[in-house]
């Protein structure tokens, strides 16, 4: 059970920090990025090549997140903001173009053939009294609770009162002086990184294919929507928690049962708590 | 049906000859094949191979002139490695583009969709790679069965002086068959079965699966997943510090060829599979042919063993239409390819074909092949049969 636990957890990081950042641009932009998955996945082929170069780790990493963090500003600056549309449904449609734009260009660049992201700690494990444990698990574990103390913080610095202010009234957030523009390009930074991060982990862990982005996009929407889209400790702890119970659930009851797991959540959210745990009432056009 | 066609192409004329009888896909010059394969999805370094060795095998025998006058076409669509969209080219294949045969199909896992399809219009499936024998009287397997090649890898793992056996496999007819094989020779064998775990077929999250069979600590265990499966369960199983011997069959551990290898990096380092066929590496005089034509129409898949694979069932296949000589319609096709005995192709085992039931898998027993040092190699030279 434990090691079934560790494993889910493992998998819970990556849906929590996808889903922190579908969070994050969500509060400041009112943006569901489909493409999320898909900018994070680049940053993980581009440290694929960086890796292939005979590159250290560090520099793999570094280079894959700096990568995901100006391909975020490039999309927003480029891309979002500049479509006439502002209501959500054009700017969520313009958001799967990307992510369909980006599968291309990844399979055109990188090709479809599954291969593998090496680390330091694959194969390598820490022995907790007889219990084995992965580095690799401990690592993925480590990084998302790392990555969701850090944006709590952020949140509550100068700059992070002003993306909630956005996220809150974008009208009087602008008149009180705050750039919406400025709060954009951050917050699609930022999600890039977390994205990039979740999908360096993932793939070092499993394998990194065109296809990888595609098996975590729908945990990490549900995770992101338990939190009601708005909350970081929500989406956070439900990302963990829907990974547990998907490894549970395909440990103990049957394999098929995972990929339902996460749906059948969703409804039960749906049902129960339409604005999931810690969101707060927001109305809005589409 | 193929009667039907076959006078209304009699009757009009067409492009045929007056004495040849024919089905659809044949003109006097031409013989339209069509193939369905995965060049894209979970498994696009099985699809590569068996595009480059069909595309090889067809360009090498068009160079020699085809077979009585005719030359080959092929039509080969993408399946993605998914159920629906190989359902999709099987017919489109026989409907619209009107083939004459449907050669190496690809995808164990996904073809049987297509089976009632085929039942219904009769084309003739020309060695499908690898879905369990359907027992159709227009389709032909030349490779080993997974469930024989399960025997024959749980006697390879006793002579290792395995005494329990883990198996993971999908929880579809690829899984189950070898599941079956597992199932009858391990008692036979004195060894004990410990774990039986199950993958979502396509799912990349095997963590689970794998959780238990450490918890089992089998001393070997045998892979019934698609290629990508495999070799994260062989690299999660590391990443644990579990490490069984992994065993797997021609398409499970895609015995000589990357697909597996690729996932797993140097986890894989050891593991054993079964195969239906030489591999490409392999010295044996009779894949000088293979390697030429190979060099000259698909270099790049030279070392693929999908290729290998590939070309070797289209030897069989050019076979059979040289025998049918100017009869090509359907009806004789299955005539023709059922009384193929002893064929020998030194890429494949024997080739035997006989009536149904069971006659239409025309070949059986395997060799065992190691991954060590980043290649296949195989270990046991003669084609083994299960004990």
């Amino acid at each position: 059970v434990i090691q079934q636990v560790l494993s889910g957890l493992e998998a819970g990081s990556w849906y929590a920090l996808l889903a922190m950042a579908l969070v994050v641009i969500m509060k400041s932009t009112g943006v569901a990025n489909f493409a999320i998955g898909d900018i994070g996945l680049l940053a993980a082929f581009v440290a694929l090549t960086l890796t292939n170069f005979g590159m250290p780790f560090p520099v793999v990493v570094a280079g894959g997140l700096l990568c995901a963090i100006l391909l975020g500003i490039g999309l927003e600056f480029f891309v979002m903001r500049r479509v006439p549309s502002r209501s959500h449904f054009a700017l969520l449609l313009v958001t799967i173009a990307i992510a369909l734009v980006l599968d291309s260009v990844i399979e055109l660049v990188w090709g479809t053939n599954p291969t593998v992201l090496p680390a330091p700690w694959t194969n390598r494990q820490l022995d907790f009294g007889g219990e084995v444990v992965p580095w690799a698990q401990v690592i993925s574990i480590a990084v998302g609770v790392l990555a969701a103390f850090g944006l709590a913080r952020f949140f509550r610095t100068r700059l992070g009162a002003q993306m909630r202010a956005v996220a809150e009234n974008p009208a009087a957030a602008q008149v009180l002086g705050v750039s919406l523009n400025r709060v954009a390009l951050i917050s699609w930074a930022m999600a890039a990184a977390l994205s990039g991060a979740a999908m360096i982990l993932l793939t070092q862990a499993r394998i990194l294919t065109s296809s990888s982005a595609a098996a975590v996009i729908v945990p990490a929407f549900v995770a992101a929507i338990i939190g009601g889209f708005s909350s970081l400790t929500g989406a956070f702890f439900a990302g963990l928690a829907l990974g547990v119970l998907q490894n549970l659930a395909g440990g103990f009851i049957s394999t098929g049962s995972k990929e339902a797991i996460a749906l059948v959540v969703v409804l039960v959210v749906l049902l129960v708590k339409p604005r999931g745990f810690g969101g707060a009432s927001t109305v809005r056009e589409v | 049906m193929a009667i039907a066609i076959t006078i209304f192409a009699v009757a009009c004329g067409g492009s045929t000859t007056a004495t040849t009888k024919v089905a659809q896909g044949v003109t006097k010059d031409t013989i339209l094949v069509g193939g369905t394969v995965m060049l894209t999805g979970a498994a696009p370094v099985a699809g590569a191979g068996f595009k480059g060795g069909l595309d090889a095998a067809i360009a090498e025998i068009n160079a020699k002139g085809g077979i009585n006058g005719r030359k080959f076409k092929l039509n080969l669509l993408d399946n993605g490695f998914e159920a629906a969209r190989s359902v999709a080219n099987m017919r489109r294949l026989g409907d619209d583009d009107k083939v004459y045969a449907i050669v190496v199909p690809a995808g164990s896992a996904i073809l049987p969709g297509s089976w009632p399809y085929v039942k219904q219009s009769g084309i003739p499936v020309w060695a499908p790679t690898l879905p369990p024998d359907p027992n159709l009287p227009s389709v032909f397997m030349m490779s080993t069965s997974h469930t024989d090649q399960a025997k024959v890898l749980v006697d390879f793992l006793k002579s290792k002086n395995v005494n329990t056996l883990g198996y993971v496999g999908q929880d579809n007819d690829l899984g189950q068959s070898l599941l079956d094989g597992v199932n009858v020779q391990v008692p036979k064998a004195g060894m004990k079965l410990v774990a039986t775990e199950k993958t979502q077929a396509g799912s990349p999250n095997v963590a689970a699966a794998v959780n238990n069979l450490f918890k089992a600590k089998p001393d070997a265990v045998m892979i019934g997943t698609d290629n990508t499966q495999a070799g994260l369960i062989i690299k999660q199983s590391k990443a644990l510090g579990f490490n069984p011997i992994f065993v797997g069959d021609s398409t499970t551990a895609s015995t000589g060829s990357a697909g597996v290898t690729s996932v797993a990096g140097d986890a894989a380092d050891g593991m054993y599979g079964s195969a239906a066929l030489a591999l490409p590496t392999d010295t044996i005089p009779e894949l000088q042919n293979y390697r030429k034509a190979m060099q000259q129409y698909a270099p790049d898949q030279i070392d693929n063993a999908y290729a290998l694979q590939s070309y070797s069932y289209m030897q069989t296949f050019f076979e059979v239409i040289k025998r049918q000589g100017s009869d090509l319609t359907w009806t004789n096709f299955t005539k023709v390819a059922e009384s193929l005995k002893g064929v020998k192709t030194g890429l494949l085992p024997p080739v035997n074909c006989g009536p149904l039931p069971g006659g239409h898998t025309c070949t059986q027993g395997a060799k065992i092949s190691q991954f060590t040092n980043k290649k296949w190699t195989t270990i046991t030279p003669d084609w083994l049969q299960p004990k």
